[in-house]
């Protein structure tokens, strides 16, 4: 992994990666069924950054719950390069999110009695890959994100910062196609937030892998090639 | 390309290696569970062998046929066809009757003429040089009992007389420590001649009351197989039926021993039980914490894309490891508990018994921790299948649900029935212990539900202004607030300390009850006092200062009917079969009195008045319930000839240990009061001169009276019993102990909440006193609480569990302090001794 300042632009040319067609979902209620989304088309290309952002309650989690495929909508359509994932058994989602998905969560999720190394190489383990040669890859990604001195380190033992670094080296060290990414630098101060979110767009650029990130921060959805505003449930 | 599947070992590793610590917990709390289980099983089985072995030993065969007319020359090779497999034998014969040294007065004898061979099991005298002597050529050589030779006086090389014959004393035969209680052979002492002297006496004649005996071994003493022996025995029994034979089996023998056993046995498996639940505790608190823990990374996992079915794998995995290696400490454990109590009783007891892992005791171990195992599973999967990974956005967090909680706990009274019917207890019991752990764990719960409800009510009534009102009120808050670890708290402080309570609360009655020789307990019996001889033992009993004193009458007779069916019948048309169809068989000794003597108490329906001549009797408790009578039932006697119809209207329980003249059956006085009778007495002479002169005195008044002087015995019993006093003792205090580790290792749950509330608090201005009051407010608020579980629980536990030890629960009062303080002071020690070790740190 490289780490060039800039973001990134969306290639005019390249194919869909994720299709969302008139995707509504309802969830019950008090009774009565809450429509979260309502109707939503999005294409999000190969490569492309792509910002949600909304206010409370606009959809944004479920949104992510959709394209991730951790969640099932009521109605409409979600496709992965053409193909509907909706109907995928569980098995093969997570097979699929074992492969071409990485994951950034707004508190890290960081496994607290695994090491930042172990974190990381974890996401290769699953894969099949020898501990050595995962430990290996694991700690080449962290030194590139500066935390070559922490390898050892427990979570806790991690300032939030270094914690959403490992999360970031986590999600991309197995080349997935996509990373979701909720809220990356909600909870990290400004300053932080904002060197977070550079490492975060230069460790995409350099894997030229499609970024979704959730964010209700206008400056960082700023940085991103495309930004989805929700609204009642529908893409603005 | 498919991607490979996830390794399972590895991720197992991932997940569960850095919770080592805790779910090394988990495993010393099945451990304990589990070598608790094994341990007593193994044990009862061990010494249930020795005590097989010993009561053959004592009556010399594994079962006697036994008839007042000589037994047919067609009844062994019978017997012998029914058994199926050829059975060593051997015949006896016996009678009362007198023997005489010089020219002192003649006594009474029960004379016993044996075949070369006898006893089948054990040796008539200490050595087997001795039984030699026996069939030695030369004068007709007889063995006497140490009551002759030391009451009459007897010595090796002294002649006795007997009938027609001269016997010259070659040796004294073994004592019988409860021989004579049990009427192995009669109440006089005995004295053995070969049976080829028995023509020579002359004794033998028509009219003559004499007892032939066939006597059978049914296989090497050291391989019994209670299969096979059951079988034989039944096949015998079945061969002889409607014989008018008496039967008698080694099972039969020495019933002070099998009561006692049986008292032990049931305490052995409530401690077992008892440990299992508190390591139980320990599993279900330890499983919650732990899998708490593993939701958010299974989450994780979740959304990583590792799938259920990998998740499964590597659950099944760490308990399938948990539960094998947990178990495989048990059985460990519970070897080394069984080899200090073998050790410990070494020498004390006449049972032999040497260490082994018997096969029964380490399946069930085995099926005790696959089970766990799999309950463990079952529950962890279930809630992590249900988990839904999209719940970790936007902060989500996942808990155990109550239906995971309630599945675990109807799992574990599940496997606690399989437990107890594998453990042949009836399914009536298991039903009944099992629904009472039910109810207990219900009404705990309302319990608790109502302690809230009170609490909630409490705080909003707390006022005061002052930082300490606002510290208590606070620590009442946390109890409330955090209503899902406190109910935990409850219920493990409650039901452990309420179960180990119970524990000591039976311990304490069962060791005061063990104690046989100690207080006013009689250690003389006369045997064969008749009606007019009753006045003249009573003023020499007093004369000599005998306390205690209690002559009861006694009547033979035969059941004849039950409920108007014969008894015959019932035995033929096999509606009787077992042990139900011997009791139809045997003579009763009967007896009738105005009241209830010492160690009896009535359990159910009416004792009759006193002088009453009404048409009823008084069954012991458990003879009833063997013989399939209820209250309300009618029995018909044969008392010497006259048949006597008698309604059973009470039921009694007996405390056979009293060691009073004891009854299975007892009638107004106005019923047998006619009958043709002799009695029975038993009295306390504190002093062995005492005991010897009222011997001498009664002999020169009636020599027929026969008297047996059991000091020596019962204070060889009651060395015996205070050892195995002391031995309950120790076991209680070690599943105490092992309780109260549980105990403290649950109550460290939250230890991390508690550490950063208290940080978060002095950041906001909170001193040390406001602190403390705050957490001793919360320790009290729960302590008090749990107190009120553990008090009922104690005592409704040891109630019916002493009941069926056919015990009253002792003194109870110091017993309930400790328990009803120990759920305040424990959770004080557990955060003085949690804060000392972290000051070491």
């Amino acid at each position: 992994m490289t780490t060039p300042a800039s973001s990134t632009a969306t290639p005019a040319a390249a194919e869909s990666v994720l299709t969302l067609s008139a995707v509504v979902k309802e969830y019950a209620s008090g009774g009565h069924a809450l429509r979260v989304l309502d109707g939503l088309d999005l294409d999000v290309r190969e490569g492309e950054t792509v910002a949600i952002t909304g206010a409370s309650g606009s959809g944004k989690s479920t949104l992510l719950n959709l394209l991730a495929g951790l969640d099932r909508p009521t109605s409409g359509s979600v496709r992965f390069r053409g193909q509907p994932i909706e109907g995928w058994s569980e098995d093969r989602l997570a097979e699929w999110r074992r492969t071409q998905v990485g994951f950034i969560f707004q508190d890290f999720r960081l496994l607290p009695r695994l090491t930042a190394l172990e974190n990381v190489a974890l996401a290769l383990e699953v894969l099949g890959e020898p501990p050595r040669e995962a430990a290996r890859r694991a700690a080449e990604a962290l030194g590139q994100l500066g935390l070559g001195e922490r390898l050892t380190h427990f979570p806790d033992q991690l300032s939030g910062g270094e914690r959403q670094r490992v999360a970031i080296a986590r999600a991309f060290i197995h080349r997935p196609a996509l990373v979701f990414a909720d809220e990356p630098t909600g909870n990290l101060d400004p300053d932080t937030g904002a060197r977070v979110l550079e490492q975060l767009l230069a460790v995409d650029a350099a894997s030229r892998t499609t970024l979704v990130l959730v964010t209700h921060d206008a400056e960082v959805a700023a940085r991103m090639g495309r930004h989805v505003r929700l609204v009642r449930g529908r893409a603005q | 390309m498919t991607p490979p599947p996830v390794p399972t070992a590895r991720l197992a590793r991932r997940l569960f290696w850095p919770y080592r610590g805790r779910l090394a917990f988990l495993a010393v709390c099945i451990a304990l569970g589990v070598g608790s289980i094994f341990a007593i099983a193994n044990l009862v089985h061990l010494l249930g062998d020795g005590l097989y072995r010993d009561a053959r030993t004592l009556m010399g065969a594994d079962i006697t046929v036994s008839s007042w007319r000589p037994l047919t020359a067609d009844l062994e090779p019978r017997l012998q066809a029914a058994a199926g497999t050829p059975l060593r034998s051997v015949r006896t014969v016996q009678m009362a009757t007198m023997a005489g040294k010089g020219d002192d007065p003649p006594f009474l004898v029960t004379l016993q003429a044996v075949e070369p061979g006898y006893p089948l099991y054990g040796k008539l005298a200490p050595d087997a040089a001795t039984d030699a002597l026996l069939f030695a050529p030369g004068p007709p050589p007889i063995l006497v009992s140490p009551e002759v030779a030391t009451q009459r006086r007897v010595a090796v090389g002294d002649t006795l007389r007997i009938g027609d014959t001269a016997f010259t004393v070659a040796g004294q035969l073994a004592p019988e420590p409860s021989g004579g209680l049990s009427g192995a052979l009669g109440f006089a002492p005995r004295v053995v001649i070969p049976l080829t002297a028995l023509d020579g006496t002359g004794l033998v004649q028509f009219g003559s009351r004499v007892q032939h005996a066939l006597h059978f071994a049914l296989g090497e003493p050291d391989a019994p197989e209670a299969r096979t022996r059951a079988a034989t025995l039944e096949a015998l029994f079945e061969a002889v039926a409607g014989e008018g034979v008496r039967v008698r089996t080694f099972v039969d023998a020495r019933d002070n021993t099998r009561e006692i056993f049986e008292r032990v046995a049931l305490f052995f498996t409530l401690v077992a039980l008892v440990t299992l639940i508190l390591g139980a505790i320990g599993v279900v608190v330890g499983l919650l914490s732990f899998l708490n823990d593993q939701l958010d990374a299974v989450a994780t996992l979740r959304c990583m894309g590792v799938g259920p079915g990998a998740i499964r794998r590597a659950f099944l995995l760490l308990f399938t490891i948990l539960a094998l290696s947990g178990g495989a400490i048990g059985v460990m454990l519970g070897l080394g508990a069984d080899a200090a109590v073998l050790s410990a009783l070494e020498g004390r007891m006449e049972l032999e018994a040497s260490l082994a892992a018997t096969v029964p005791a380490l399946l069930e171990a085995l099926a005790v921790a696959l089970g766990v195992g799999l309950v463990l599973n079952l529950v962890s999967l279930r809630r992590l299948g249900a988990l839904p990974p999209h719940a970790l956005f936007g902060g989500g967090r996942v808990r155990l649900r109550r239906r995971d909680v309630a599945l675990l706990g109807a799992l574990g009274l599940a496997g606690l029935s399989a437990l107890l019917l594998a453990r042949d207890v009836s399914p009536e019991r298991t039903a009944a212990f099992t629904g009472g752990l039910l109810v207990a764990l219900l009404g705990a719960a309302a319990l608790i539900g109502l302690a809230f409800a009170v609490l909630s009510w409490l705080h909003r009534r707390l006022g005061g202004r002052s930082s300490d009102a606002a510290a208590l009120r606070h620590g009442v808050l946390l109890v409330l607030r955090q209503r899902g670890r406190s109910t935990t708290w409850l219920l493990a402080l409650g039901l452990g300390i309420g179960l180990t309570g119970a524990l000591h609360l039976v311990q304490s009655s069962l060791s005061g009850a063990l104690a046989v020789g100690a207080g006013s307990k009689p250690n003389v019996f006369l045997v064969d006092v008749q009606s007019d001889q009753i006045a003249t033992v009573q003023r020499l009993a007093d004369a000599h200062g005998a306390t205690e004193t209690q002559l009861s009458p006694l009547v033979r007779a035969r059941l004849t009917h039950i409920n108007g069916a014969g008894t015959d019948a019932l035995t033929e048309q096999r509606q009787g079969r077992g042990e139900r169809a011997r009791l139809m068989r045997r003579e009763y000794n009967l007896t009738y009195a105005d009241g209830l003597g010492p160690g009896q108490k009535l359990v159910a329906g009416e004792l009759w008045a006193p002088g009453s001549d009404a048409p009823v009797l008084s069954l012991e408790q458990r003879f009833a319930t063997r013989l399939g009578v209820r209250l309300g039932d009618w029995l018909r006697f044969d008392v010497q000839g006259r048949p006597i119809e008698l309604q059973v209207t009470s039921l009694r329980r007996v405390d056979w240990l009293s060691l009073s003249p004891n009854f299975f059956v007892v009638t107004p006085p106005g019923v047998l009061g006619e009958a043709p009778q002799t009695a029975i007495g038993a009295l306390k002479l504190d002093d062995p001169q005492a005991v010897a002169a009222f011997q001498r005195d009664l002999f020169a008044e009636h020599a027929n009276i026969t008297v047996l002087d059991l000091a020596p015995v019962l204070s060889q019993a009651d060395a015996l019993l205070g050892e195995l006093g002391r031995a309950l003792e120790l076991l209680a205090l070690v599943c105490a102990a092992v309780g109260l580790l549980i105990l403290w290792a649950t109550l460290d749950l939250g230890r991390g909440e508690r550490e950063a509330r208290v940080a978060t608090l002095r950041a906001l201005g909170w001193d040390a006193r406001g602190l403390k009051l705050m957490r001793l407010a919360e320790q009290a608020t729960l302590g008090v609480v749990a107190a009120a579980l553990a008090v009922p629980l104690a005592l409704g536990v040891a109630r019916p569990v002493l009941t069926q030890m056919n015990l009253d629960l002792a003194a109870a009062g110091p017993g309930l302090v400790v328990i009803a303080l120990a759920p305040l002071l424990l959770p004080w020690l557990t955060s003085v001794t949690h804060g000392l070790a972290r000051g070491r740190r």
